[in-house]
Order: structure tokens, then C-alpha cells, then sequence
């Protein structure tokens, strides 16, 4: 039984290529957004023509730049010329098979991301499909705590507008987009599980 | 810039914006790492050399960078 569709694997082994072209030690959710724009699937097709100014060179050129990290850096009176600290890279390359290792603020994103759309996929709102899509990556690139989000804040792309055009792309043409939740909802296992925790005073 | 100035625009900040430029920090003194050690190697140091500069053991700083990354690492040339 295979998880993934033909979307999900191509997105990410985009994403891999991507951030072994960008000089990463191990991708973030900004390698993912970047692998997203250049397997260039449904969903991202319906994105980028709501947002034309979110291209893959657009991307790349905001990662190289650290956009999101230079007003932090600016605070500090530190002014980076664009492109400094890297080789330009055209990503293009294709060899050796990069290494497959994430970062933990991806990890976080896509756990908050996958337990908002199991919730929203379990009352109905979004078609259950037996496979994961390259949507999930989506939204999880655009969870609060995930870099890309930072990344399209620096930008000036609206991430919620984003989003909106995300869940309208995989929900059937005529359903209401549903509204995406900002906190994942808890089951009653884990409800149980914090509720022995929270009264058997365990040492830390 | 000095460091009394460094401090006085670290401590008005509220704490998620001073640890939000700590991670600024840390990747851009990673970035300016890998562009040293690089040029450092492309001139001839050693290992070792660097890692005294560095103030870290030699295998530390051959474990981190000895790999080539990005670009170099489809060139035929590349230092592994």
C-alpha cells in the first residue's frame, strides 16, 4: 500500500534537490515551499494564478537573501547585500541523491498541519482521499510556526490568501471552502493520556 | 557598533523577538562559516589550521564542511 500520490513524491523530491542546490545541511519548510513551486502540480498551479508573484526564483532568491531574518538583523544595525554569503546556484543540477533529514520547525508544522486536516477530512469538510497530495505539504508550509510562512510575510504575500487557495483547490468544485482551524483539536485519547499525566505528579 | 549598544537594542525587545534575532544570528554566522571555510580551503589551510582558528578539534571542523554543498557538490573538482 503506497501513503503518498504521484504529487507528494514529486514535491518532495524537489524539495531535497532544492535545498542540496541552496548549500542546506538538511531542508526546512522553506526547501519545501521551494520544491512545491517547482513540481508545480494542480494545487500549486491554482495558487500561483492567484498569486503571480510567488515563483520559484522569487523563492529562492528570498531564501539566499534570508529575508525574513534581516529586519532582526537590521535591529543590530547589520545590513546584508543580497546574495553575499552564498554561491548563486540554479538549482538545476541533477547527481547524487541528497540527504533526506529535516528540520525540527518543519517537523512541528507538518504535525500541526496533518492533525488540522485529519479533523477538518474526519467531519467532512475536505474529500476523503485514500493518499496523501503535495496539499498537505501546503499546509503545513503555511502553519504559523513553519519558516515559509516567515518567508512570504518578507515577501508580502498574504499566507492566509495563500492557504484559502490551497483548501479551494482540493475541495470539490461548488462545496464551501471550510475555514482552517487555528488550534488542532484534541481526541479523546490524548484528552485521557494529559488528564492521568496532569493528576499522577511525575517527576520531569 | 559596540557591545554596550548591542545590548541596550537586545534588552528592550520583548523576549520572542530577542530570541527570533538569536536564530537570525546563528544562521547568519553559519552562512558566514561555510564561506570562510571554503575560501580558507580553496587557499591551502589545512584542517587543522582551520580548526585552530576556529577553536574547535580538526575533526569537528573536517565532519561539518569536508562534504562539499550546494553547487561544488556536482563538480568533478569537489574536495570530499
Amino acid at each position: 500500500m503506497l501513503m503518498y500520490d504521484d504529487s507528494f513524491v514529486a514535491a518532495m523530491t524537489a524539495t531535497t534537490y532544492e535545498a542540496t542546490a541552496l548549500g542546506a545541511r538538511i531542508y526546512g519548510s522553506e526547501h519545501v515551499l521551494l520544491g512545491l513551486l517547482v513540481a508545480h502540480d494542480h494545487v500549486t498551479q491554482h495558487v500561483v494564478d492567484m498569486f503571480p508573484g510567488l515563483t520559484a526564483p522569487a523563492v529562492r532568491e528570498a531564501v539566499r537573501a534570508a529575508l525574513d531574518d534581516a529586519p532582526h538583523l537590521a535591529r543590530l544595525g547589520l545590513t546584508l547585500p543580497a546574495a553575499s554569503a552564498t554561491a548563486p546556484s540554479d538549482g538545476a543540477a541533477r547527481g547524487t541523491r541528497p540527504r533526506a533529514k529535516h528540520t525540527p520547525e518543519l517537523q512541528s508544522a507538518l504535525n500541526q498541519a496533518t492533525a488540522k486536516w485529519a479533523h477538518l477530512r474526519r467531519i467532512g469538510a475536505l474529500p476523503k482521499e485514500r493518499k496523501v497530495s503535495s496539499a498537505v505539504l501546503w499546509l503545513a508550509v503555511l502553519e504559523p510556526s513553519a519558516r515559509g510562512r516567515r518567508l512570504l510575510h518578507a515577501m508580502e504575500i498574504d499566507p492566509d490568501g495563500v492557504r484559502a487557495g490551497v483548501l479551494s483547490a482540493i475541495v470539490p468544485t461548488g462545496d464551501a471552502v471550510p475555514t482552517w482551524p487555528t488550534e488542532a483539536p484534541v481526541g479523546p485519547a490524548t484528552r485521557f493520556t494529559h488528564w492521568v499525566f496532569g493528576h499522577l505528579n511525575l517527576p520531569r | 557598533m559596540d557591545l554596550g549598544q548591542v545590548e541596550a537594542a537586545a534588552s528592550t525587545e520583548s523576549p520572542s523577538d530577542g530570541l527570533r534575532m538569536v536564530l537570525a544570528l546563528h544562521r547568519l554566522a553559519d552562512r558566514l562559516e561555510d564561506l570562510h571555510v571554503a575560501r580558507a580551503r580553496e587557499q591551502g589551510m589545512s584542517w587543522a589550521d582551520i580548526a585552530v582558528e576556529l577553536q574547535v578539534t580538526r575533526q569537528t571542523v573536517h565532519k561539518k564542511h569536508s562534504r562539499p554543498r550546494g553547487r561544488r557538490r556536482w563538480s568533478n573538482d569537489a574536495d570530499v
